[in-house]
């Protein structure tokens, strides 16, 4: 009885893994296909069948990519642009959740409402009168036209406020009791104890800002201000066809920054998508 | 200690926003673009340099933007081009900068005329001219080509077909693309067939017939829009619109001849017409790992045939598409527009960039380093492109087929109508019960359904 037990515990855990490394194949696959590439002969993207590993590491890519515009002004802009985001989100965000979550006014519900229907507005039906108002505030072509559309973040605010809505409100209770003011509420016990899903909501906010195309597209018509995204697809858009190798090897700059990223805060992330109540 | 990181991290922030929106960043707006790197495929850091020690030598020169289209070899063209004209002159300083795809920069140059924030100069795609020429964004430049006696006679008739919008002369061609064969001329010897290429619809049958023995897939191209299909129709001696455009003309006797011969290439297996959303990507593939002998292809291709074959160790050879009736080809690519609403002075520098693209040293640059068809009579009269087309036979083919061009439609709906001759051609393609007689029918009615209404 107990062997068969033991058996079948072997089985589950042996199916477990087998489940778990196809899973993980599925999203590291893709990845690791387009590190290859980037390493690879021009000759040896085209091979039919494809070779796997590449003959010699063939760095050049990486020059051809990085030296095919300016690109070191484009990795500074999305950094400027990026964590001005992030820091306006912090700073918009949270007291907007808090104030869903927490505080009692006129409209609330109805303004929640609001805030969540901007989710449902395509970027692409907004880009021209959005287009307009930062032409005629004479703000195209500046770091203002890719930061302020992205100050607050729908998303954000609903996220965090569930956070919040989770929080016993005998917590708050005590804190006003001991005199707290709301802001001191909100720094000192609400943002600590949501942490992880607000590391969470500004590393999405990292990643949709640090890869968006069609935003610093529309908005800029020079180089000045535009961002790695764009210097990578511009490797892509081109009528003739695509060289791969050089390609992907621009995709590898663009994403390197978010995977050392994620690998500092992915505790914090499993963290937000894992409940703990407060006892 | 913790809270005091959180909150330096959010002050490093803020300096980093308040630091970023000072303005218009390092680049001010007499500065020259920084990717001006043309052929020398400068590294980033030398290009901030070359930023710093640029700026007082521009400051009174009048400032032209100049919006193109597509990356890689042609954004190095169009920066290459942009920075002789600025070397050769000292009035004016053309700022060349990316816009995206067609698509993506027809969308921008519409929301920026109405912001005021269009460009003195803009790369268009072909059919989009008459939708900027009606609009008024397009500037007419017959006054000012006749004042300053500029040869439009000396620009490729058949490219000048669609320059014309309501009898006003408001687009320049440049940077147009042709479809061409390229064929893999090592294969074609080995199974001893003739390396120049099938030259009529029968030919490409027996071509067919040897190569797919030998197991090579003969013949591959993909449906990515309607241009196979329209040089198929009009080599049979039929059209896809009617001459004022106000109707379909494919439901015709050359439209089911050209859908019958796509059957009997496929069926055959002779050609893999391929469709989908890589179909574009996958045929170029296909060819470069020698697994089809001959593809369809745009002219703007050829430099990256050529070097990819010598990659992949085998010879190519380029053939005009093959005829039926006659040779018919479908064109492509770009026109240059003055726009409108920009200061005198900005219109003079526009239009003297526009000359500048018409002349024979920027027509060769151009045509050499993309392998898009040279627009002027002159410029392939050059002994520089003369010389080239010796060396370089495969450019050569491109130009020759210009005699037998079929113009882009000038109205949107037609742009709208062509949408559906693509759903058209995949339906018939993947379904092979469907007779071309049938579906030719019925999409003659769903076309003419958005003429009537555009």
């Amino acid at each position: 009885m107990n062997k068969t037990s033991k058996g079948k515990k072997l089985i589950v855990s042996v199916i477990n893994v087998i489940g778990l490394c196809v899973v993980a194949a599925v999203f590291i696959l893709p990845f690791l296909w387009m590190v290859l590439t980037s390493v690879k002969t021009f000759a040896e993207t085209m091979t039919y069948p494809p070779v796997f590993l590449p003959g010699k590491i063939n760095l050049k890519n990486f020059a051809n990519a990085w030296g095919s515009g300016p690109f070191l002004r484009y990795f500074l802009n999305s950094c400027i642009v990026t964590f001005a985001v992030i820091a306006m989100q912090f700073l918009i965000t949270i007291p907007a959740a808090y104030a869903y979550a927490r505080c009692r006014f006129r409209g609330k519900n109805i303004m929640f409402g609001l805030t969540l229907s901007t989710l449902m507005i395509p970027t692409q039906l907004i880009f021209v009168p959005m287009f307009l108002v930062f032409s005629k505030m004479n703000l195209i072509n500046t770091y203002w036209s890719l930061i302020l559309p992205f100050c607050a973040s729908a998303f954000g605010i609903f996220m965090i406020r569930q956070r919040f809505m989770q929080i016993p409100e005998e917590i708050i209770e005590a804190a006003r009791l001991d005199d707290a003011s709301e802001l001191k509420i909100l720094t000192h016990i609400m943002v600590p104890m949501a942490r992880p899903t607000i590391t969470t909501m500004l590393l999405l906010t990292f990643i949709s800002r640090w890869n968006d195309y069609f935003w610093p597209m529309v908005m800029t018509t020079k180089d000045n201000v535009r961002t790695l995204a764009v210097g990578v697809t511009m490797l892509r858009e081109t009528e003739a066809a695509a060289s791969w190798n050089t390609l992907m090897a621009g995709n590898v700059i663009l994403v390197l920054p978010i995977l050392i990223i994620f690998i500092f805060t992915q505790k914090h992330i499993i963290q937000a998508f894992t409940y703990n109540g407060e006892k | 200690m913790k809270k005091h990181m959180s909150f330096l991290l959010i002050l490093a922030m803020l300096a980093t926003l308040l630091a970023g929106c000072g303005g218009k960043p390092q680049q001010k707006e007499n500065e020259p673009d920084t990717n001006v790197s043309g052929d020398n495929g400068k590294e980033g850091p030398d290009e901030e340099k070359e930023l710093e020690g640029s700026t007082n030598a521009s400051t009174e020169r009048i400032k032209i933007d100049f919006w193109y289209c597509w990356g890689d070899a042609i954004a190095e063209t169009n920066e290459g081009l942009a920075k002789m004209f600025n070397e050769s002159q000292d009035k004016y300083e053309v700022v060349a900068s990316y816009q995206g795809s067609y698509v993506d920069e027809m969308a921008k140059l519409q929301a920026a005329y109405v912001a005021k924030e269009q460009p003195t100069v803009a790369l268009n795609e072909t059919a989009s001219v008459g939708i900027f020429g009606k609009a008024g964004i397009a500037m007419d430049l017959t006054e000012l080509a006749e004042r300053d006696n500029f040869d439009v006679d000396n620009i490729n008739a058949g490219l000048m077909t669609n320059s014309y919008v309501d009898g006003k002369f408001v687009a320049v061609p440049y940077m147009r693309s042709i479809p061409i064969m390229i064929m893999n001329a090592t294969v074609l010897e080995k199974n001893g067939l003739d390396p120049a290429g099938p030259k009529n619809w029968d030919e490409l049958l027996e071509y067919g017939k040897v190569l797919s023995a030998s197991g090579i897939t003969p013949l591959e191209f993909p449906v990515t829009n309607e241009w196979y299909f329209e040089a198929f129709i009009n080599q049979a001696g039929g059209s896809l619109l009617n001459e004022d455009e106000s109707a379909v003309a494919f439901h015709s006797e050359a439209g089911v001849k050209a859908l019958d011969y796509w059957r009997e290439l496929t069926e055959n297996g002779y050609a893999n017409i391929l469709t989908g959303a890589d179909c574009g990507t996958i045929f170029k593939a296909d060819f470069l790992s020698q697994n089809a002998a001959m593809i369809m292809t745009s002219c703007a291709d050829i430099t990256y045939f050529i070097d990819g074959a010598k990659e992949s160790g085998f010879e190519i050879s380029t053939a005009f598409l093959p005829a039926k009736d006659t040779y018919a080809i479908p064109t492509g690519g770009a026109q240059l527009i003055l726009c409108n609403g920009k200061s005198q002075e900005e219109t003079e520098g526009g239009w003297e960039f526009i000359k500048f693209l018409c002349s024979d040293e920027a027509q060769v640059y151009m045509s050499q380093k993309t392998g898009y068809v040279p627009a002027t009579y002159s410029s392939v009269e050059s002994d520089t492109m003369k010389t080239f087309y010796q060396e370089n036979p495969s450019y050569k083919v491109a130009f020759d087929q210009l005699e037998y061009i079929v113009p882009r439609p000038l109205t949107a709906a037609a742009a709208e109508a062509y949408s559906s001759i693509k759903t058209m051609l995949e339906e018939f393609l993947l379904d092979t019960s469907i007779q071309s007689e049938d579906i030719l029918k019925k999409y003659e009615e769903i076309c003419n359904g958005i003429l009537s209404e555009g």
